[in-house]
């Protein structure tokens, strides 16, 4: 029996060796499996995000290319002062508003970064002009008005 | 050592990109403005700081508390050359610090660049962690490859104040080779032309064994994308002069609307030849009357208004060559960074000038921070050590009625993955089904190699079409596919286990696409043939069925008709060169015919009082969830 005992320890001290390397591999591979599923998780949560922003977002490119002909149109009723066009340029915001375009109201208001923009030749917090208007689309900035301050 | 996921970062002098590795590759990370894009700018309003789109927004009405191109002072001493050229183009004011350092002046306070440039890093930063839902504590961060050690020191600082380890510093257009793969080519050298909104750089590089050698850089710090703006501008404004002789110069709100047209005109022309800008009532004229700037600007104009910014480009890089002590045919790859090389003529110089096409399919904004995501990934063992998770290269399927083939996996598909379908009998009293179980790309059955077949028996007899055979392909991560059958009424299961499924090599998954190309017209004409003719047996068994169960209650005369019509349908399916438009006619022909059926039919029923449960889940059998639909499986007669 004595005589075998070295070996039996070697025995033992080796598998007591593939144990712990084993046990090490699995924390690894455990750890990695974690790493991946949060990842999915993360993957299907901001798949959720996006899709409810698209979802409120869809007129978006659509809105963005109506503002400038918008903004001349109004430019036209103010220099033609002409009342069919005028009403022309009302039924077209009332439109556009029933799909969620708001007008950010900023005429004689402080300047807020959050809805404007500071054009050349601001000198003060006020604004004093507006060179183009700001707009949300259902409640984002969808773009900041531009403004000169005095 | 400190987990999680490392972003990569292109802290830009005039823009600055964030990406990361995701499920093995690189994605920009959007802003929490939802840009790709953070401007490279830092405001402070009281005790307030801005950066990013915000301060660039308020920078002309904060223009002495706002620090933007804070790169071109990243670990520099206030006297260099390239400080004091830069000091002229900036509203806010530089001065000299310890060590004869440039520093930042703010109300009376004083930054170093590297806290200013740590802002900008802490929002991407902020940003990243919003967008991955964990904490970031490690990036790469790119740098110049111009840039010395003591500015490179400075940007590892910037990092470290935005709580940031900084992991690496890799060159800019290192990064954009690695955005190219062009590390995985093998030794050769590479030239990347980078002109972005404010600066262009040249640099030539030499790569070999995976390591990258900086061979020489050259460049002009004032020459960009804005510089191109200004010039479309200036032409509107003298174009407009000369029609209607106003300046609009004077006008800031006409300048605005000028300055954003020249803008998108500029982009336009990259992908149109030619564009209008429109502003209508941009003025007034001395009579009052409404003044209109409208022009059309072709993509030869803008050529011609920016030629001497072109051409003068390629000094800087005739300069970068002679330092490499090469010639133009030696450089193996180009690359195009920065949002101006989306310009046609300037891909079209480069390529002329090096004799080859430049790379240019990644995003040139967003083509550094890839670069810099990817050399993140191969510090975090996300490159090397990704669980590459393979994928099916052909698809894998089951044969149909008439030798069809239906696909259950569809190639491509990332495994482990498993899939189940129900299927059903082709026949009455069929008490076996087999199933062959192929992998291809044809429509037809035998055009595709057949993976294995078994059979599943003791299906108790039923009308065909009743019983409900569930089969399940399942491959787990080493390619082994499990297929089962399993009759849903007596559970009986029976599978098969198909070792190697996806190891083919790549001639053979080659040759089977090329194949299924070749032969997609035909494969397409054939199965439609089949499903033609399945339909006509289905037509014909139905209409057999109704004749032996209500015939009783039609006219001779009619009965007659019917079953002459249902006759000739079924002969005709039966012959081999029927087309499937004759098949389809004749079915329909035999249906209309038939009405009289379903009407006798349809009194029949009616006359029931009550039908009993069993007969009303008969009368419905044919409708049902989509999920239960059963498809007719393949006969094998007894």
């Amino acid at each position: 029996m004595s005589k075998k005992s070295p070996k039996t320890t070697l025995s033992i001290e080796s598998l007591q060796q593939q144990i712990a390397e084993l046990e090490q591999k699995f924390t690894q591979t455990q750890e990695k499996e974690k790493r991946a599923l949060a990842d999915y998780q993360n993957l299907v949560r901001r798949n959720q995000e996006e899709r409810l922003k698209l979802i409120q977002m869809a007129n978006l490119d659509l809105m963005l290319a109506l503002l400038q002909p918008l903004g001349h149109l109004e430019r036209a009723v103010e220099q033609t002062k002409d009342k069919g066009v005028a009403m022309v340029l009302e039924q077209f915001k009332r439109t556009l508003n029933s799909f969620g375009l708001e007008e950010i109201e900023v005429q004689d208001q402080p300047f807020d970064v959050e809805t404007m923009e500071a054009a050349p030749g601001s000198q003060g917090k006020i604004v004093k002009q507006v060179i183009h208007k700001g707009y949300r689309l259902n409640g984002r900035v969808i773009q900041h008005a531009k403004v000169i301050l005095g | 050592m400190a987990s999680g996921k490392i972003i990569g970062i292109d802290l830009g002098t005039t823009n600055s990109a964030v990406a990361v590795m995701e499920g093995g590759s690189p994605k920009v990370i959007p802003t929490t403005e939802g840009r790709n894009l953070i401007p490279s700018i830092v405001a402070f309003k009281g005790d307030e700081v801005l950066v990013g789109d915000p301060a660039k927004r308020q920078m002309v009405m904060n223009s002495q508390s706002t620090v933007y191109s804070v790169k071109r002072f990243m670990g520099r001493k206030f006297k260099d050359e390239a400080v004091q050229k830069a000091v002229k183009h900036i509203a806010y004011e530089i001065a000299e610090g310890k060590d004869g350092m440039a520093i930042v002046k703010i109300g009376g306070k004083i930054y170093t660049p590297q806290e200013i440039s740590a802002k900008v890093l802490a929002k991407a930063k902020a940003d990243a962690e919003s967008y991955l839902g964990e904490k970031v504590e490690r990036a790469v961060i790119t740098v110049p490859a111009y840039f010395d050690d003591s500015q490179r020191q400075a940007t590892k600082q910037a990092g470290k104040i935005a709580g940031l380890t900084v992991e690496r510093i890799v060159n800019e257009p290192t990064a954009s080779a690695l955005a190219y793969g062009l590390d995985k080519k093998g030794t050769s050298t590479i030239a990347v032309y980078d002109l972005g909104g404010g600066t262009f750089d040249i640099s030539i590089l030499e790569i070999g064994d995976g390591v990258f050698e900086v061979k020489s850089t050259n460049g002009d710090t004032f020459l960009g994308g804005d510089d191109f703006d200004n010039r479309v501008i200036d032409y509107v404004l003298s174009e407009f002069k000369k029609e209607h002789g106003k300046d609009l110069a004077k006008d800031p709100q006409a300048m605005q609307r000028i300055k954003d047209s020249a803008e998108k005109a500029k982009i336009e022309l990259s992908s149109a030849q030619q564009t209008e800008i429109n502003q209508p009532f941009i003025a007034q004229g001395d009579d009052g009357q409404p003044l209109h700037l409208t022009m059309t600007l072709t993509r030869a104009k803008l050529e011609e208004l920016v030629d001497d910014y072109i051409k003068g480009s390629f000094e800087p890089v005739r300069k970068a060559m002679k330092d490499a002590k090469l010639e133009p045919k030696d450089i193996q790859e180009v690359v195009l960074v920065g949002g101006q090389t989306r310009m046609p003529k300037i891909q079209a110089e480069v390529k002329k000038f090096f004799g080859r096409e430049p790379h240019k399919g990644v995003n040139p904004d967003e083509v550094v921070a890839v670069g810099a995501a990817i050399q993140a990934g191969v510090i975090g063992g996300d490159v090397s050590d990704v669980v590459l998770l393979d994928v099916t290269p052909l698809t894998l399927g089951l044969e149909t009625l008439g030798g069809v083939r239906t696909p259950l996996i569809e190639r491509n598909t990332t495994i482990p993955t498993s899939k189940s379908q129900i299927f059903s009998t082709a026949a009455d009293n069929q008490t076996q089904v087999e199933i062959n179980v192929l992998q291809g790309e044809r429509e037809m059955a035998a055009d595709n190699r057949s993976l294995g077949r078994f059979i599943l028996d003791g299906i108790p007899p039923a009308m065909r079409g009743t019983p409900q055979i569930e089969v399940t392909f399942d491959i787990d991560s080493n390619g082994i596919l499990n297929v089962s059958a399993k009759d849903k009424t007596t559970n009986k299961e029976q599978k098969i286990t198909i070792q190697n499924s996806t190891n083919l090599s790549d001639e053979e998954i080659e040759k089977m696409k090329a194949d299924a190309e070749k032969h997609a017209e035909d494969d397409k004409q054939k199965k439609e043939l089949v499903e033609a003719k399945n339909h006509a047996h289905g037509v014909v068994f139905e209409l057999e069925k109704q004749l032996k169960d209500y015939g009783d209650k039609l006219d001779e005369k009619d009965k007659k008709a019917i079953e002459e019509n249902v006759k000739k349908l079924k002969e005709l399916a039966e012959k081999s060169d029927v087309t499937k438009e004759e098949l389809e006619k004749a079915a329909e022909e035999t249906l209309t015919s038939a009405q009289k059926l379903g009407e006798a039919m349809q009194k029949a029923n009616q006359a029931k009082a009550e039908p009993t449960k069993d007969e009303a889940k008969d009368d419905k059998k044919s409708s049902g969830s989509d999920k239960d639909k059963a498809e007719e499986g393949e006969v094998v007669n007894e």
